[in-house]
């Protein structure tokens, strides 16, 4: 589509003379089109928050804007976005030898940029650019339906800080998430480790220990609940009864569903570790234990990184297995003791609406938070990487 | 003589372990085997005899089937439509609108496609929780409530993980292939669907099965966007059975569990190779 002109050296100078003129930076038709674009984006922004009949201009406009249909808003700033987009796309940045060089190559893709990039761009907005950015604004605010908020500076965090459930929940997701990564680091390292030596059946049972990881959290409780209650009740109580119980099933619950995930990555590790230098250990007289202490796991340390964060931002993430086997149960002193981060931060959205603007305030930090762990990780998995 | 008795036990402690494994790979589906067995069993038994196989007492055949199938207000098959519905729908939108993005995003490199990808990447670290309240709001207002508008939701929030992973399965595709797809005139469509997207087959299957078990298994996102009194999907079903307290059938609702459990085992048996090479790429990449 339009790549069949034949490369003339005129239209390559002509390219060429254009990325000049873009180095220069832009030209006035793209900058008004840029400042254009922004101001109509704001102009939805500050509609859809309901600030702009606060702000006072735009009269009659502003109030039509915020009382009128939501998809009128989302398609301004859509729009808005566009128009910024569009100047963005002309703007070449340093390319490495995975992008098109060829300006000739290179053309009729950007000019079909509504087709590409457009559909997942705008869903991207809608499904999580524009939530966040509310999420964000909203927790400065006291609010109970997004539309009636009003400014509440950083009160709701201290609120949020300052909550003794949030704390708990807090504590009891730190721990959480300590014991299940090292339980289930080590069960499934055991097992991989068991599964390479060459026994029969081995694809077997590693199919069965990866199986219940496709198995949703709401059902996962379940079936446990029921289990733990099975053997309880002939002990005159259940797991929702005593706080123990709702940590440890839960400890057990995720062992069985993330055992076989990490295995896998275990099992591909300790597969990568070059045969010759076990054998040359061998050969040394290094005893099987010294040979996994001293050559598998030192050889298979990302295997291990990516393992002991993914279980940890699963423990923080954990949302429905929590739901499902304790709903936070049992209640002491007002505190729902088994009640997980995520858990808390849902049940200060919907059981009390006057805690909502706390809420997310939580939902910030608990932010801050999962990044702080993922950014932890991809630093430490790319230091690993430059050492190999 | 020494090397032959240490081949000897080194035999026996492969046996013993082969043993072991055995033993615990049967510990290891039980569970599953234990909501089978209590499918069978009447509501009472359930609750008292968990562990014992059904007797002429507690056997209630198919009973719980039947019961669970239509118990409550909402059917529970309208559940399992519904969520077929939301997960085809959804994979098959993501998998087409976030392959061509990647696609764009690693060949052309642009302001504007380099900002799209880190903020793709950001939304990878970002949790449900975070947006949790505002994204079921602007989904109501939008009216993206229905099983056939959610998918776009789906797209949205789970389009940073696929266009991260497929940017870079393309990253790893040789140039040379598109430029002489181009030079024999090939249009930037034709060049994408006809010489990028079979290229792209395994990276589309990873990412295929990461959505179906993400959209499948999903219990908050759709029940937050949701219609509730009009759409339920399994998880949110199976959630709504045991939240009614007093008057949960256990083995009804087990029945039900088993019902939700089976396409996931169908669909993990048929399929096995590919999905935890999926998941492993996901994981190592996510």
């Amino acid at each position: 589509m339009g790549a069949g002109k034949s490369p003339s050296p005129f239209f390559e100078k002509r390219i060429d003379m254009n990325k000049k003129k873009n180095k220069q930076g832009l030209n006035p038709l793209q900058i008004i089109l840029v400042v254009l674009g922004a101001i109509i984006l704001l102009i939805g922004l500050l509609a859809s928050l309901n600030v702009l009949s606060k702000l006072g201009f735009l009269g009659r406009i502003a109030d039509w804007l915020e009382g009128a249909n939501a998809w009128i808003r989302a398609g301004i700033m859509l729009v808005g976005l566009v128009m910024i987009a569009v100047v963005l796309n002309t703007i070449d940045t340093k390319n490495d030898n995975n992008t098109l060089n060829s300006k000739l190559l290179r053309r009729p893709i950007q000019r079909l940029f509504p087709a590409f990039l457009l559909p997942t761009f705008a869903a991207f907005c809608l499904g999580f650019l524009y939530p966040f950015v509310k999420g964000l604004f909203l927790s400065f605010t006291e609010f109970q339906t997004t539309k009636n908020w009003t400014w509440n500076g950083i009160n709701n965090y201290l609120t949020a800080l300052k909550d003794p459930t949030f704390m708990h929940s807090f504590w009891y997701t730190a721990l959480f998430a300590i014991a299940s990564l090292v339980i289930i680091n080590v069960l499934a390292f055991a097992v991989a480790y068991a599964l390479t030596r060459g026994i029969k059946g081995s694809n077997l049972f590693r199919t069965v220990f990866f199986m219940p990881n496709l198995i949703g959290g709401i059902v996962l409780g379940y079936i446990w609940s029921m289990i733990f209650d099975g053997i309880l009740v002939h002990f005159g109580t259940a797991v929702k009864l005593e706080t123990p119980f709702g940590f440890w099933g839960l400890i057990i619950l995720m062992a069985w569903q993330q055992i076989g995930y990490m295995m896998i990555i275990y099992i591909a590790g300790i597969q990568a570790v070059p045969e010759d230098i076990i054998e040359a250990a061998k050969i040394d007289g290094a005893s099987s234990w010294k040979t996994l202490w001293h050559i598998t796991i030192p050889n298979i340390m990302p295997s291990i990184t990516i393992c002991t964060f993914l279980t940890l931002t699963n423990s923080f993430k954990l949302f429905d297995q929590n739901l499902a086997l304790t709903e936070g149960r049992p209640f002491v002193d007002g505190v729902k003791t088994t009640e997980m981060l995520a858990l808390n931060i849902y049940s200060s959205f919907y059981e009390n609406l006057k805690s909502r603007g706390p809420g997310q305030a939580k939902a910030v930090i608990f932010f801050i938070l999962v990044a702080a762990i993922s950014i932890v990780q991809l630093r430490s998995t790319k230091k690993k990487e430059v050492q190999q | 003589m020494k090397n032959s008795t240490s081949l000897k036990r080194e035999r026996r402690a492969k046996i013993a372990l082969t043993i072991s494994f055995v033993i615990i790979a049967v510990v290891y589906v039980l569970p599953i085997l234990i909501v089978l067995v209590n499918s069978f069993k009447t509501n009472a038994a359930v609750n008292t005899e968990t562990f014992s196989l059904p007797n002429a007492q507690s056997f209630n055949g198919l009973d719980n089937y039947i019961k669970g199938m239509t118990f409550g207000n909402y059917p529970f098959w309208k559940s399992v439509v519904f969520s077929v519905l939301i997960t085809v729908l959804s994979t098959a939108l993501i998998l087409l609108c976030t392959s061509m993005a990647a696609w764009y995003v690693a060949r052309v490199g642009t302001l504007f496609s380099k900002i799209v990808f880190y903020l793709c990447v950001f939304s990878m670290i970002v949790p449900f929780q975070m947006v949790m309240f505002t994204l079921a709001r602007t989904s109501d207002s939008l009216q993206l409530n229905t099983p056939w508008t959610i998918p776009v939701v789906y797209l949205g929030f789970g389009a940073g993980l696929a266009v991260f992973m497929f940017s870079g399965f393309v990253r790893s595709i040789p140039l040379e292939i598109e430029e002489a797809a181009a030079i024999d005139g090939c249009g930037p469509l034709r060049t994408f669907f006809l010489v990028v997207l079979p290229m792209l087959k395994p990276t589309l299957i990873s990412v295929g099965i990461l959505e179906i078990m993400w959209v499948w298994n999903d219990y908050l996102l759709p029940y937050l966007v949701l219609d509730r009194n009009e759409y339920m999907t399994i998880p949110i079903h199976i959630q709504y059975l045991k939240g009614s307290y007093g008057q949960v059938d256990m083995g009804a609702t087990m029945a039900l569990i088993l019902l939700s459990i089976i396409p996931v085992v169908v669909f993990y048996l048929v399929c096995q190779k590919y999905i935890i090479k999926g998941v492993a790429a996901g994981a190592v990449k996510g």
